[in-house]
């Protein structure tokens, strides 16, 4: 034994005994499982695409749904879909994590007045509520807006019970334009805008980027509208309305005003047109009601006379002007008058018919109006069997909770325990929209078809499903026409309706094509928009009366509220959904959290300091929340954003922030919304405001440059900086310190339009979808341990302007990056192809790279992150899942890159232009970004990156030579 | 010396000697991999009866999964070949239930490593290369492991990339 030494002794056994009890490293699943009968055209492992239309709001966007596997990974805009073309907003981008939502409800649950729900069975379900129909309950539908099959289904049920009461509920009615239209063209609807055609948009409140009846439209013809193009002047946007929002931070002139003088300053502009005699149709019937209200109180602070006049002379002098009129949320009186006077400005210039098209409807015209709701609401009783469908009226509405109990049952059908399910009767598990078949119509038109992407998660069905199901049961089955056989299920319903007389698919080929063709193209829509050849609707204005306008309030601690819809959260639906809650607010780049907006003048006659706790009180509710002090909001008036302070909903919503709904609904005298008393909280505020955005100061390093237009038409193609290219020929022996590097086929490089980039915020989100970015929470964001790998920064156009302007920062690629040579394991490389890879198992965690990154874009792994089941079926297989103690950043979608280099490479072709897309760019609304190969002489960021003559580099100085090029934005005024 | 002595000597050497073949690879010259649900021959397949290695992993020169066959494509022959022969049977008893079978996995790479097999067949690098002689296995074995080292000395003979970005992302 003594030629053994106890250190050999200890390596044996030690390591014998490690090598025994460990098994062989393997996959989590040992298994291979194929299909026995593979489906047609789905290969394991490969991507199929589904075409789709968006339900996150009544937008109707089109969709397409990457599969893979059993599981829908990402959700990307449909290219060829009318409303979209390609873009996707957040809120649709995180359709997905509706779908992979763990607080989904899975179960029929069946709720006593008063107890805890219990676990039911569909068939004793379907049972209890269809005896109850057949013994006389009286049916009532309250639905989020549903047209085409739905809408038909649902009525027809109502009709089978001798009813008649289907209502399409939505928080944002835009009752307002509705009743404004009804009153001067007798046509309660809102209209086509068609923004792109347009060359002046006047926005009275309508956040048309953001929320406002379809805003990935309206972005994208925005942007393209205000774009700069070569060789043509700028088409301008003026935005008037108390709160800077990130519409009014894209305008070119903000003009603020209290709530509800957005009315008095169009008067204010329709008087002026009518004495300048700058009409092109004929005012006079409404001269004298625009004169009392103006005579009446008619100063607007803060505004000029001179510019009202320099504003309409703008407004009538454009070629097409256009004039929106908002919010979206509010039902008063003053809501309607502000839309009234937008309509006449719109008529008065001769847009009618031309950029406002009465022809073409959106589908939110057949909302329930304020009116017939709050009757039906109020009418509820005993007998009465609501059925309540994907609308959370509890949430939206205050007093809607009160009148829902008064009803006999309230059955619920709904993918999340909400506020509603949690006081109905029965609740009914639906299938996510991304599971069921169905379809919508945005405008007529343009038809969208709804198709499942893949199988049910649980034991889920469809709405429409359910109500054919009870009407059989009931013994009153539904059917299409009268005397046909009754549709086997809704797929079958929607099937028929598609490929029969009439229906959608109709036309030249065959019924079975057409349904074939429209699965494929994800609905059915001409090519060319249907021109609007028929006659402008009359003129009849009914007599118009205006409401006095309140003067301002007496009492220092009263003042206006301004409750907002937020680009994020929109009403409050998917406030469960951690991308959407850690993405950042726009403008105040806030996350996770609600707050309240108070002008500093306010703020200090109320000794009320910023980060203060503050209270709200209104008739109709109270709330509490951190203030945040700042002139973005005009002086009397408090500002809180909509879609937090949820009881229900899940997780991830309860408990953040507060719902500013509660605070108005009543009609209140003189009010956009209502007016509130504002109070200080005394004590310890624990509410603090987690920021991903230092600053939104530039001070003065000239990050986010902008070119006046006249020295840019002044310069001849190629003009403009000399950028240090990240190329062979960008280095100099002076500068830099390593060789230049050797780019073997491709060097990958981005342009980003900065004149085009209105905020939003949806490549962001987008790129949490596509690059498993993960959610960590409002307590390490506020920690300054955010992961987002693309910020849109906000900051200040120049020191003295309000507005904002957005810097989307990602990597920059760059060709001398400082994080490179400090790596100590070589986990920072520079690749063949230009990309900074980022090596995730070679990465030890020392974080110097991000250290020396001047950019700040790289994004340390400080926790393991879980993800909560099933959300992990939503992660992108083709990007590893990253670890604690890693390092993250872009990657340009390198995933994707290879794909295509794969594809054409198989195809024996080179990579055509454009045919890489990264996240980031395929979803951006405005089509800010693109991308392609800097060796390629041809590609369009080469041709952008030589001659645009608003190319820079962002921090240049440091001579990193960074892969993208922004593109100034420019400036007309 | 006793006769079961005998015995046990003869059954010793035999035992050694068995021992010794299986040791030396001589019955098994590929190896022998973990048992399958059905014992599904290789060497009988592209041995013997020369079928291509595309016939069943159809994704290899397309896609970045070779692709395990779907049941349907054993019926391709079996549906008339030795239909009665007990794993056939139970194979067709699978298809009738539409029951899948569950192989046990060989060949596998870590998560975050992402390979192309099209990329690969593509070059002409034959599936032998990593796979091993497939054709001499019965059961298939794990012929090469899928270390970094194995795919780097390839990679550098052929002058192919040695871009990290190709397989980790």
């Amino acid at each position: 034994m003594s030629d053994i030494s106890r250190r050999t002794f200890l390596w044996v056994t030690g390591g014998s005994s490690i090598a025994l009890v460990t098994d062989p490293p393997r996959k989590l699943v040992n298994k291979l499982i194929p299909k026995v009968i593979p489906p047609e055209n789905i290969r394991p492992g490969a991507w199929t695409v589904f075409a789709t239309t968006c339900r996150e709001c009544p937008a109707g966007c089109g969709m397409h749904l990457s599969h893979r596997d059993g599981r829908v990974t990402k959700a990307e805009g449909n290219p060829d879909h009318p409303v979209n073309r390609g873009g996707l907003c957040p809120r649709g981008q995180s359709a997905l994590q509706g779908l992979y939502d763990p607080d989904r409800v899975q179960q029929v649950l069946y709720r006593r007045r008063g107890e805890a729900p219990q676990r039911r069975s569909w068939e004793e379900a379907l049972g209890a509520i269809s005896s109850r129909l057949s013994a006389g309950g009286s049916v009532a539908v309250l639905s989020s807006l549903q047209t085409g099959a739905l809408a038909e289904v649902m009525t027809r049920f109502a009709a089978a019970f001798g009813s008649d009461r289907v209502f399409f509920y939505e928080a944002f009615s835009y009752e307002g334009l509705r009743g404004a239209h009804q009153q001067l063209f007798n046509l309660p609807v809102i209209p086509r805008y068609d923004l792109e055609k347009s060359d002046f948009i006047l926005s009275f409140s309508a956040n048309f980027l953001e929320t406002w009846v379809s805003p990935v439209s309206y972005a994208q013809q925005f942007a393209d509208m205000h774009s700069y193009r070569e060789g043509s002047g700028m088409n301008r946007m003026v935005y008037v309305g108390p709160r800077l929002s990130l519409t009014a931070s894209n305008a070119d002139t903000f003009l603020q005003v209290p709530p509800g003088l957005e009315r008095v300053v169009a008067a204010a502009l329709l008087k002026i047109i009518i004495d300048h005699g700058w009409q092109k149709n004929d005012l006079s019937p409404v001269r004298g009601v625009i004169g009392t209200m103006l005579a009446e109180g008619a100063e607007i602070p803060g505004i000029s006379q001179q510019t009202l006049v320099g504003l309409a002379q703008a407004f009538t002098s454009a070629r097409s002007p256009v004039a929106l009129a908002g919010p979206e949320a509010a039902t008063t009186p003053l809501a309607t008058e502000t839309a009234i006077c937008a309509a006449l400005l719109n008529y008065t210039a001769g847009s009618i018919g031309k950029t406002v098209d009465f022809t073409r409807p959106h589908a939110l015209s057949r909302t329930a109006r304020e009116a017939e709701l709050a009757d039906f609401l109020a009418s509820l009783g005993p007998r009465d069997i609501v059925f309540v469908h994907d609308t959370n009226p509890v949430y939206s509405r205050p007093g809607a909770a009160t009148q829902l109990g008064r009803a006999g049952a309230v059955v619920y059908l709904g993918t999340m325990t909400d506020e509603t399910a949690q006081q109905a009767t029965w609740v009914l598990p639906m299938d996510s929209p991304l599971e069921s078949w169905g379809d919508y119509e945005p405008e007529p038109g343009i038809q969208g078809l709804v198709q499942p992407a893949m199988g049910r998660l649980y034991d889920t069905r469809s709405a429409g499903d359910v109500f054919l199901a009870l009407a059989r049961q009931a013994g009153r089955p539904l059917t299409m026409e009268k005397g046909g056989t009754a549709p086997t299920d809704f797929a079958d319903w929607l099937k028929r309706r598609w490929t029969g007389p009439g229906g959608a698919g109709g036309g030249t080929t065959s019924g079975e094509d057409a349904w074939t063709g429209a699965l494929r193209k994800g609905g059915s829509w001409s090519a060319a928009p249907l021109g609007a050849t028929e006659p402008s609707p009359a003129f009849r204005p009914a007599a118009l009366t205006f409401a006095s306008t309140a003067a301002p309030p007496i009492r220092t601690d009263v003042a206006e509220l301004w409750p907002w819809a937020s680009v994020m959260l929109f009403d409050g639906r998917l406030a469960n959904r951690g991308w959407l809650q850690e993405a950042p607010d726009p403008i105040s780049f806030i996350v996770w959290d609600n707050w309240i907006d108070l002008h500093p003048k306010k703020a200090a006659v109320l000794d009320i300091e910023d980060g203060d706790l503050i209270q709200l009180t209104t008739l109709t509710g109270v709330v509490q929340a951190p203030v945040r002090v700042t002139p973005e909001v005009s002086e009397h008036t408090v500002a809180i954003g909509l879609g937090q302070g949820h009881t229900a909903l899940g997780k991830n919503a309860r408990g953040v922030g507060v719902n500013a709904f509660s605070l108005f609904g009543e009609p209140q005298e003189g009010s956009m919304f209502a007016s509130c008393r504002i109070s200080r909280v005394f004590g310890v505020n624990l509410k603090t405001l987690a920021r991903t955005a230092g600053s939104q100061e530039q001070l003065g390093r000239e990050l986010l440059r902008s070119a006046p237009l006249a020295l840019l038409r002044a310069m001849r193609p190629g003009e403009g900086d000399p950028l240090r290219l990240p190329l062979a020929q960008g280095y100099h022996p002076d500068r830099d310190m390593y060789p230049a590097h050797e780019h073997k086929k491709h060097r990958w490089g981005m342009v980003i339009d900065l004149q085009r980039c209105i905020g939003c915020g949806a490549c962001a989100v987008a790129c949490y979808a596509e690059n498993n970015i993960p959610v960590i929470g409002k307590d390490h964001v506020g920690g300054g341990r955010e992961m987002a790998w693309l910020r849109v920064a906000p900051y200040r156009r120049a020191p003295q302007d309000l507005r904002y302007a957005w810097l989307p920062l990602h990597c920059q690629h760059c060709d001398a990056a400082p994080c490179e040579p400090v790596c100590p394991v070589y986990a920072a490389v520079h690749n063949e192809e230009g990309l900074n890879a980022q090596i995730y198992n070679r990465c030890i965690g020392t974080r110097y790279c991000s250290n020396n990154c001047p950019y700040k874009v790289r994004r340390f792994n400080w926790v393991n992150v879980e993800w909560r089941k099933p959300l992990d079926l939503q992660l992108n297989p083709e990007v590893t899942v990253r670890g604690r103690g890693v390092m993250e950043k872009c990657t340009f979608c390198v995933q994707r890159i290879r794909q295509a280099e794969y594809r054409a490479s198989r195809e024996r072709r080179p990579i055509r232009d454009g045919e890489i897309v990264p996240a980031c760019a395929q979803t951006c609304p405005a089509k800010v970004f693109t991308f392609g190969d800097l060796l390629d002489p041809n590609a369009e960021v080469t041709r952008l990156t030589r001659s645009d003559p608003r190319r820079y580099h962002l921090l240049e100085e440091l001579n990193t030579k960074p892969a993208v090029t922004f593109l100034r934005r420019v400036s007309s005024d | 010396m006793p006769r079961w002595a005998d015995v046990a000597a003869v059954v010793v050497i035999a035992l050694s000697l068995a021992a010794a073949l299986v040791y030396m690879d001589i019955p098994y010259p590929a190896g022998l991999g973990p048992r399958q649900p059905i014992p599904f021959s290789h060497r009988v397949h592209v041995q013997v009866k020369r079928v291509s290695c595309f016939m069943c992993h159809t994704g290899a020169a397309s896609s970045a999964r070779a692709g395990i066959p779907p049941l349907e494509t054993c019926l391709l022959c079996h549906a008339r070949i030795i239909r009665t022969y007990p794993y056939i049977a139970k194979l067709r008893d699978h298809v009738a239930r539409n029951a899948p079978v569950v192989w046990e996995r060989v060949n596998w790479l870590p998560e975050f490593v992402y390979f192309d097999h099209s990329m690969h067949i593509q070059r002409g690098v034959d599936c032998g290369v990593c796979h091993g002689n497939v054709s001499l296995m019965d059961r298939v074995v794990t012929a090469r492991t899928f270390e970094m080292g194995f795919c780097i000395q390839c990679h550098r003979k052929n002058n192919a990339t040695h871009d990290c970005f190709t397989c980790h992302r």
